[in-house]
């Protein structure tokens, strides 16, 4: 496919062949870094611990600066974990929707169950909310493992 | 008058980068590269053709020390993608149509 040496024209169908398997290929979608789970475990952990160490401190004016951390730092790693294979893509890719839903549904139920848990183990605000963002992360960690077997067969199968 | 082929596109690099671009937001260089599987220099003719014709846009920025150049499609190139593509299709529905005249 040489851009200076003479190239015989192309026909209709072999450029809309190239075409579409071109389209295809920056659509498919591409695995999550290795660290991207462990680092959204940590920081959903730190975030859980520092919310209810902040509740029990009587600190509330540190959720929101917490909060804004938070969504700092994680829009961060998501925005270098989107460019690491180097295609940003557009939207979701086809056969991903139905397992990041999950995931999230996973990680809201994990954050609630661990949250309860530690409740009625009698743990402060401090232990509920480390237990809620430990319980968050280490869902998330196992839901990107998932995610990324979904995505390695998806490429096998095209 | 019916739309003309995009002489810019009638070539596999151009093209193949071009669809490539248009079908996600942005691209690193390498990445369109190993699609196409081209050497640099070629994709870099390439994509300089597509620049100057308003069909794309070149940054470059680095990684650490690592110099990176991201490609993205213009509003342009995917209109002018869309509209060859569209050429394409009909041109291919008119020979088969007339194959089937023949036939």
């Amino acid at each position: 496919m040489s851009d200076s040496a003479p190239t015989p024209p192309l026909s209709a169908t072999e450029a809309l062949r190239l075409a579409d398997r071109a389209d295809a290929a920056a659509r498919r979608p591409g695995e999550l870094p290795r660290w991207y789970g462990p680092a959204f475990a940590f920081a959903f952990s730190a975030y859980g611990l520092g919310i209810g160490q902040a509740i029990e401190a009587g600190q509330f004016a540190l959720i929101g600066a917490l909060a804004g951390g938070f969504a700092a730092l994680t829009g961060g790693l998501a925005r270098v974990a989107m460019r690491s294979d180097g295609i940003v893509r557009r939207g979701m890719p086809n056969g991903i929707g139905g397992p990041v839903a999950l995931a999230v549904l996973a990680v809201c139920a994990a954050a609630a169950a661990g949250m309860v848990l530690a409740w009625q183990a009698g743990g402060g605000p401090s232990w509920i909310g480390g237990a809620a963002g430990l319980a968050a992360g280490s869902t998330f960690w196992a839901g990107t493992s998932r995610l990324n077997r979904r995505v390695r067969s998806l490429q096998e199968t095209d | 008058m019916a739309p003309a082929l995009d002489p810019l596109l009638q070539h596999a690099t151009r093209l193949t980068a071009l669809a490539f671009l248009g079908a996600c937001q942005e691209a690193e260089f390498g990445a369109v590269r190993d699609h196409c599987e081209v050497s640099d220099s070629v994709l870099s003719k390439a994509a300089t053709a597509l620049e100057e014709a308003g069909y794309l846009t070149v940054k470059k920025g680095y990684v650490g020390k690592r110099p990176r150049t991201w490609l993205a499609a213009t509003r342009e190139g995917r209109a002018a993608l869309t509209a060859h593509l569209a050429e394409l299709h009909r041109l291919v529905a008119a020979a088969e149509a007339a194959g089937a005249r023949h036939a």
